[in-house]
């Protein structure tokens, strides 16, 4: 999956035909930079603006991940080529911002086109359900 | 729960648009394959388990962890420059 900026995606809808898990009823969110951030985005509820995830593409913190789609997943968002697709990763902030986690095992993949996103997990496993940004 | 027994190559539906079907079946495990409309989700039952709660988790992020995110550099990123005071206006 080629990394790319979501500059392009700022203030635009997206359209997650079934929610996130543990979110299944919202289903539009729109992703904004955060503050003068160019590389955290916030990912917030449209019906429910106090739900919110704080994203970012994982290259820069993960250079190494290559994240692998399922199948089923590409033919749900349309995807034929990794060009169709931004791939973010949801962090989880903690108490110190060295303590801020990525989720690498089930990534935001968005359609860059069509705009349908999915939370999806990966291909093959071994993927860190918390993996640290701060290494 | 209900309960229903298949063999290979047989199918259950759930609902109008959900088919799942036994693909293959072997001494300790069934190959379980699941059909299902794009606005149904469909995971192993702990992976969507921990997914759940790790998204609990990160959802609504606290405000003052939120500030601080801008500490957050990448490893490659170069410190930024140290800033300098505005240059005092020329007099005339």
């Amino acid at each position: 999956m080629l990394p790319r900026s979501s500059s392009d995606l700022d203030t635009s809808e997206l359209h997650f035909a079934a929610g996130l898990p543990g979110f299944p009823d919202h289903h539009r969110f729109t992703l904004n930079w955060w503050g003068d951030s160019d590389l955290f985005s916030i990912l917030r509820s449209v019906d429910d603006s106090s739900v919110e995830f704080v994203v970012v593409p994982p290259f820069a913190f993960f250079p190494t991940y290559e994240p692998e789609l399922d199948d089923t997943t590409a033919e749900r968002l349309n995807i034929t080529t990794s060009e169709d697709a931004l791939v973010l990763v949801i962090v989880t902030l903690g108490d110190r911002p060295e303590d801020a986690t990525a989720n690498l095992m089930a990534p935001i993949v968005i359609n860059q086109h069509s705009l349908e996103a999915t939370q999806a997990v990966l291909v093959g496993g071994g993927y860190d359900l918390r993996a640290r940004l701060g290494g | 729960m209900l309960v229903l027994t298949r063999r290979g190559n047989q199918s259950i539906m759930i609902g109008p648009d959900i088919v799942v079907t036994v693909l293959e079946v072997s001494r300790d495990q069934v190959r379980i394959g699941i059909q299902a409309p794009r606005h149904v989700d469909v995971h192993r039952e702990e992976v969507f388990a921990e997914l759940q709660r790790a998204n609990r988790a990160a959802a609504s992020p606290n405000p003052k962890a939120l500030d601080q995110l801008g500490r957050l550099a990448p490893p490659s990123t170069p410190p930024p420059p140290p800033k300098r005071p505005p240059a005092p206006p020329a007099r005339d």
